[in-house]
């Protein structure tokens, strides 16, 4: 646990995501930044952290077209059942 | 009167005027996203079911949709509300809505940080273990990690789903995010 650019180890584990999600004011950001650039142990954590958050994502992906016939069926006898 | 270009707020405007193929629309656009974030929080087993009931009652409900939040938001919390109430009749998990206190340090630790998180980004590539992590996690960190990060929802939009305040949200999502790489790094031991 150390200070490098300003800001203590354990602060940057604290505003990690709200760096990686672009939530922080620019003054805390380039301290983290700073910090980051002196201090490998949280360069490769921040790395890695922010890589696991980005693996995630899950883009594209729709419903395949048996489910969305399926859901259709039901929801138009719904839709009868409201009429 | 088409629907590849309408809005979702249209389209869900239309259904609550009756329009099924408006709703369809809707169900084409994002069922895999609404899916998704069922099965995470009744298992994949479940999935249609929560899915399918969260549907009807969408649509049963669509004319109450007055605009106040995104026709996405809505249809995300309308199925979080079947798929909760699924649960419970399942009762397969107990209810789980503690208040997360747990200090950042030691989830940080247990997440690698300090330790080998070069790591860390090596194990989330594999697709398998990143699934096993994120299903072997608490509801609540689970259905914060799918909407934001999985499924891609903003911070106020997933925060008006799980009816957290923005603060709320980023504290919790930034414990789930801390407690996932915890589990990965456990996926790493149980496989050595």
């Amino acid at each position: 646990m150390r200070e490098v650019g300003g800001i203590r180890c354990d602060m940057v584990l604290a505003v990690l995501s709200d760096y990686l999600d672009g939530d922080l004011d620019a003054a805390t950001r380039e301290r983290v930044e700073a910090h980051v650039a002196g201090c490998p142990e949280c360069e490769r954590f921040g790395a890695g952290f922010g890589a696991m958050v980005r693996s995630l994502a899950r883009k594209d992906e729709g419903l395949d077209e048996a489910r969305v016939q399926k859901l259709a069926a039901v929801l138009r006898h719904e839709g009868e059942s409201k009429a | 009167m088409g629907t590849d270009h309408a809005s979702d707020e249209a389209l869900l405007r239309r259904a609550g005027e009756g329009d099924c193929h408006a709703f369809e629309a809707l169900v084409r656009r994002h069922g895999g996203s609404l899916r998704r974030f069922a099965a995470g929080l009744v298992g994949n087993g479940e999935a249609d079911d929560a899915l399918q009931q969260g549907l009807v009652a969408a649509y049963r409900g669509a004319a109450s949709f007055r605009g106040q939040a995104r026709a996405r938001t809505w249809l995300f919390t309308v199925v979080r509300n079947a798929a909760l109430r699924h649960r419970r009749r399942e009762a397969r998990h107990a209810h789980d809505e503690e208040p997360d206190e747990d200090a950042l340090l030691p989830l940080g630790l247990a997440a690698g940080w300090g330790a080998d998180p070069e790591k860390l980004a090596v194990r989330a590539q594999v697709r398998a273990r990143l699934e096993r992590a994120l299903a072997s996690l608490a509801e609540t960190d689970r259905e914060v990690l799918m909407l934001r990060d999985v499924e891609g929802l903003a911070g106020p939009e997933a925060a008006a789903v799980l009816g957290l305040e923005l603060p709320a949200l980023k504290s919790r999502l930034h414990r789930a995010r801390l407690r996932l790489a915890g589990a990965l790094r456990a996926e790493e031991d149980d496989d050595a």
